[in-house]
């Protein structure tokens, strides 16, 4: 007898240790994308006031970190890429065993999609999606019901899948997998600090708002759910349709939501208006999403549509602002980092839309004016054209989302301006032998900043500050030549990338 | 239901908990329940085959040991032999044969309309209906008595580890011990669970990963030539071991978790010194039966030289047929009886050329060509079989010989033939296993038996290493449809 029990609890410590070394390997294997975009929601020990939910338009669209920022509102943003209104009702019922929102925003790009089973080019979409969500009911039922037989083990057990990456295995695969600062939400290509990306994009051909597309779909048959769902456990529930460039036919889709909303009376937001508040020349990232400057102004409407009109808790002064305000710190120093990784002109003048930064930007070479995508860029920083020269450089500087000064010829002789970051000097370091300036000195409230030598002289210079401290966090130069072919076009290099 | 699939996981653990749980009197109900399942969930209908030659052949059991006349007895074994044969014709060679005819009309310009039959070929209806069939003749020569128990005997023809490919068993082994109900035995549990454990490494690890690389140039044969076959084929025949070998290994250790021993079905086949010697090693158990029930029936080698030729080609010649329904498999079967022929005639001239150049045969390297040799003459003859047809596979011989191509070997050509370089490598690296482990096997080292003397904190690493290497390295989940055992065509 005594032996049997010996048996037993040796093959309990083989199976405790084939446990343990097989739970390593699996999150060894794992792709850790879920995990990076949503591990913070499943850590996080009190509610979110608001849940965001959506495709891809809403995932890179509204940021709850500036949200947090500007208005104090704790929210987390729960869409993904391909993330269609059925992936959107179970998404919302899983988390809603984990947090209990006072508000559900819900993009309805995906409308028109008739289809709840999900096909081979969404399968790693859905990996984004269930990987990092914990087992429960809600997930067995949600992957039976969104994908087709033979297709669900690999969301289940998703090792079934990642066991064959062992021959892929290089340095990532040991680095520590970090949560996503973002809450939840992804600006174009920060994730890999790649290029930020700026796409000029047609502006929509708007139609007539009752004009609609009313053939009932699945993503109409999901919409619904997701609302008595809400209503049902007492959350208010807004839907949007984050703005874009849609078609004729995708703009009757979109109009036919607000049929749903008035079923349930509840408010629908299309951002897809004439008076819109985003540029075509500079916040898109394609001709479908938001890049970081579009989102940056979809989170401020949305925001301040969603302190108006629902009565939610500022928590900047409450017990839990010192949490959000850390995640808020990590969240601004990856801005930074993926601001400094840029190395195209185009892409950094778009992240310099960011309010928390005060900006100097000196112009040496005022070609940069020819190219209508760089006046565009200005423009967006707040730049008016009236008031710069195109014959000579000149110095804008930026404060925070605000002030924007403009000094033309600032480099033709020594001096000092008041401007609103501070006061701005000008002093010759280096001259030649025939006289002429070859280097000379920025300085901001008497301290030496750069300096710029005449080899810089063919481009641009970008210092950029933090906004309360006025630490550095970035200086930048790119140098460009312009062409002209059938309009003016700038060619940029980096020069200290 | 495939060994390598989730159902079997579930399943498994279900009957030997169930098994050991309940009374001894009705074990063998389960497992009956049990392996009539099992074969269900492939196609219900089909075990009413299964059934008939269960019914069959317990009869005849009966019949014999009733007999009172020699006549009689032969009388009840032709019967038997005939409804089974003619179950097992109907299903797997009434295509072939039809087709055969039409042709050979056809050749001398009659054209014939012979109708083709849609007809799904039983898993494993070759193996359960041989194994039924040795029963007969078992009790009619007298080797053991009828089984009087219809159950324990529907149970001998259906059990489960090795109903779809074998080993073929006996009656005198299984149905003995199937006759004795078994209680649970630790040590008997942790060697089966090694050896599933070591058959899932030969099926998932690698004969499916070989798999992939053959199967991608096979399937486009004129396009890989040269060298690519050459390479191809050489894998196919680690593939084909693999495969059959895993599932043998699997098989015996599921059931010698049910306490039950099954027959080893093979033995290092590729480190045989001959082709006599290989076909020894190589599926023991069908070798054995067609030695008993067929080769020794027709005279052996006590009828003369000749004779004995002869009979060794009509064995093989239906070993092949009994592999599959096509002229290819009767090749196959066809080369390998007359390797060994050729082999016999040839010996005399052997031994005075051994004699001449004064080779010594008990050395390392006379043996070492030997097996080189034998490898090359099997692994040719595996063309056959693995080709779909008869000229497929002439073709195939035809592009490995004119297509000359020997730097795909060095340039990573070889890297693009449905494995990557780092899974080609570890393939490589896995079969190094597998030679080691049979080199061990010829020297009588059984790896199991070293593990287990180990102390107990190896044993629990190794065995929880060893699992989770399989699900690693493992060709299953959803990149990968679990591919079928190649045995259960048969």
């Amino acid at each position: 007898m005594r032996k049997g029990y010996k048996k037993f609890i040796s093959v309990l410590i083989c199976f405790v240790i084939f446990l343990l070394m097989f739970t390593a390997v699996s999150h060894f294997l794992m792709r850790k994308t879920s995990y990076i975009k949503n591990a913070d929601f499943y850590s996080y020990k009190e509610d979110y006031d608001v849940l965001f939910l959506g495709s891809s338009h809403m995932v890179m669209g509204i940021s709850p970190m500036e949200l947090w920022n500007d208005y104090g509102i704790v929210s987390y943003n729960l869409a993904n890429y391909g993330q269609w209104l059925p992936v959107d009702y179970w998404v919302l019922r899983n988390a809603l065993d984990y947090t209990k929102p006072k508000l559900v925003v819900l993009d309805v790009r995906a409308i028109d999609i008739n289809q709840n089973k999900f096909s081979p080019e969404h399968i790693s979409q859905l990996h984004e999606v269930f990987d990092n969500m914990p087992l429960s009911k809600n997930k067995i039922e949600a992957v039976f019901d969104l994908l087709p037989e033979g297709k669900r083990m690999e969301y289940l057990f998703d090792f079934s899948i990642y066991h064959t990456r062992w021959s892929e295995i290089d340095e990532s695969f040991f680095a520590k997998a970090n949560p996503s600062t973002e809450k939840g939400a992804n600006l174009d290509n920060a994730n890999n600090f790649e290029e930020a990306t700026v796409e000029e994009i047609k502006p929509p051909v708007l139609i007539d708002k009752d004009d609609m597309q009313l053939d009932e779909t699945t993503g109409k048959e999901y919409l619904r759910k997701i609302i008595e769902l809400c209503q049902k456990q007492d959350i208010e529930i807004l839907l949007t349709a984050l703005p874009y460039s849609p078609s004729d036919a995708y703009q009757r889709w979109l109009n036919s939501a607000a049929v749903i909303a008035k079923e349930y009376d509840i408010p629908y937001l299309d951002f897809n208006v004439e008076d819109t508040f985003v540029n075509y020349n500079t916040d898109y990232f394609d001709d479908a999403h938001l890049n970081s400057s579009g989102n940056r102004k979809a989170t401020k409407v949305l925001g301040e549509y969603i302190v108006k009109h629902y009565s939610l808790k500022d928590y900047r002064d409450s017990e839990i602002a010192s949490e959000w305000n850390q995640d808020y710190k990590e969240y601004t120093d990856y801005k930074v980092k993926w601001l400094k990784s840029q190395k195209n002109l185009n892409s950094y003048l778009m992240l310099l839309s960011d309010k928390q930064y005060n900006i100097i930007i000196d112009i040496y070479n005022p070609d940069i004016w020819k190219d209508p995508v760089y006046v565009h860029l200005f423009e967006n920083l707040g730049v008016s054209m009236d008031e710069v020269t195109d014959t000579t450089d000149c110095l804008v500087i930026k404060e925070g989302g605000a002030n924007v000064d403009v000094l033309n010829g600032f480099h033709s002789s020594e001096g000092v301006s008041e401007t609103s970051i501070g006061r701005l000097g000008l002093l010759i370091d280096e001259m030649d032998d025939a006289g002429t300036v070859t280097a000379f000195g920025i300085y901001l409230n008497d301290e030496k900043r750069y300096t710029a030598s005449l080899g810089e002289q063919a481009g641009i210079r970008i210092l950029v500050l933090d906004k309360d401290s006025m630490e550095t966090y970035d200086s930048a130069a790119f140098s460009y030549i312009v062409e002209k072919q059938k309009k003016y076009h700038l060619t940029t290099t980096a020069v200290n990338r | 239901m495939l060994f390598n699939s989730l159902d079997f996981l579930i399943f498994f653990p279900i009957v030997v908990l169930g098994y050991f749980l309940i009374s001894d009197d009705i074990k063998y109900l389960w497992l009956l329940v049990a392996s009539y399942y099992f074969y269900m969930c492939w196609n219900a209908k089909y075990a009413l085959l299964i059934f008939f030659s269960t019914v069959v052949t317990y009869s005849s059991g009966l019949l014999i040991d009733k007999a009172k006349t020699v006549l009689q007895k032969k009388l009840t074994v032709a019967v038997s032999f005939s409804l089974n044969l003619s179950v097992l014709f109907y299903f797997k060679y009434c295509n072939f044969a039809l087709d055969t005819v039409s042709k050979l009309f056809q050749s001398m310009n009659i054209e014939l309309h012979v109708p083709v039959f849609d007809i799904l070929l039983p898993v494993g209806i070759s193996f359960y209906t041989f194994q039924a069939l040795s029963y007969t003749m078992d009790v009619y020569r007298g080797e053991i008595y009828a089984q009087k128990n219809f159950f324990r005997y529907a149970l001998f023809v259906s059990f489960f580890p090795q109903l779809v490919a074998g080993p073929i068993e006996r009656s005198k082994n299984l149905l003995q011990q199937l006759s004795a109900p078994k209680k649970f035995c630790f040590e008997a549990a942790r060697d089966g669970f090694l050896l599933m454990l070591w058959g899932f490494f030969l099926k998932i690890v690698l004969a499916d990963r070989i798999a992939l690389f053959v199967d991608t140039v096979y399937a486009d044969y004129t396009k890989f030539g040269g060298w690519y076959l050459i390479v191809a084929t050489m894998l196919f025949a680690i593939q084909i071991y693999c495969d059959f070998y895993g599932y043998s290994v699997i098989a015996m250790g599921a059931a010698k978790i049910l306490g039950i021993q099954l027959m080893d079905n093979f033995d290092a086949p590729y480190l045989s010194a001959s082709v006599a010697e290989f076909w020894r090693r190589w599926h023991i158990s069908l070798t054995s039966w067609f030695k008993d029930y067929l080769y020794i029936p027709l005279g052996g080698s006590k009828k003369g030289t000749l004779r004995k030729y002869l009979n060794k080609m009509i064995v093989f010649l239906v070993s092949g047929l009994w592999h599959g329904a096509s002229f290819s498999f009767v090749a196959w079967g066809g080369l390998n009886g007359l390797y060994q022929v050729i082999g016999e005639m040839l010996k005399p001239v052997r031994d005075k050329a051994v004699a001449f150049f004064g080779l010594h045969r008990e050395s390392f390297a006379h043996r070492l060509a030997h097996i080189a040799g034998t490898f090359v003459l099997v692994d040719f003859a595996w063309i056959f079989f693995r080709a779909n047809q008869f000229k497929e596979a002439v073709s195939i011989i035809k592009n490995m010989i004119v297509v000359r191509n020997p730097w795909i070997l060095f340039d990573g050509s070889l890297y693009e033939c449905g494995l990557d370089q780092k899974s080609f490598w570890f393939m490589i690296f896995c079969i190094g296993l597998l030679l080691f482990a049979d080199c061990c096997r010829v020297k009588g080292i059984v790896i199991r038996e070293v593990v287990i003397r180990q102390d107990y904190w190896f044993r629990w690493l190794f065995i929880s290493a060893s699992v989770c290497f399989l699900l690693v390295f493992g060709i299953w989940g959803t990149l990968y449809d679990a591919a079928g055992f190649l045995y259960f065509q048969f």
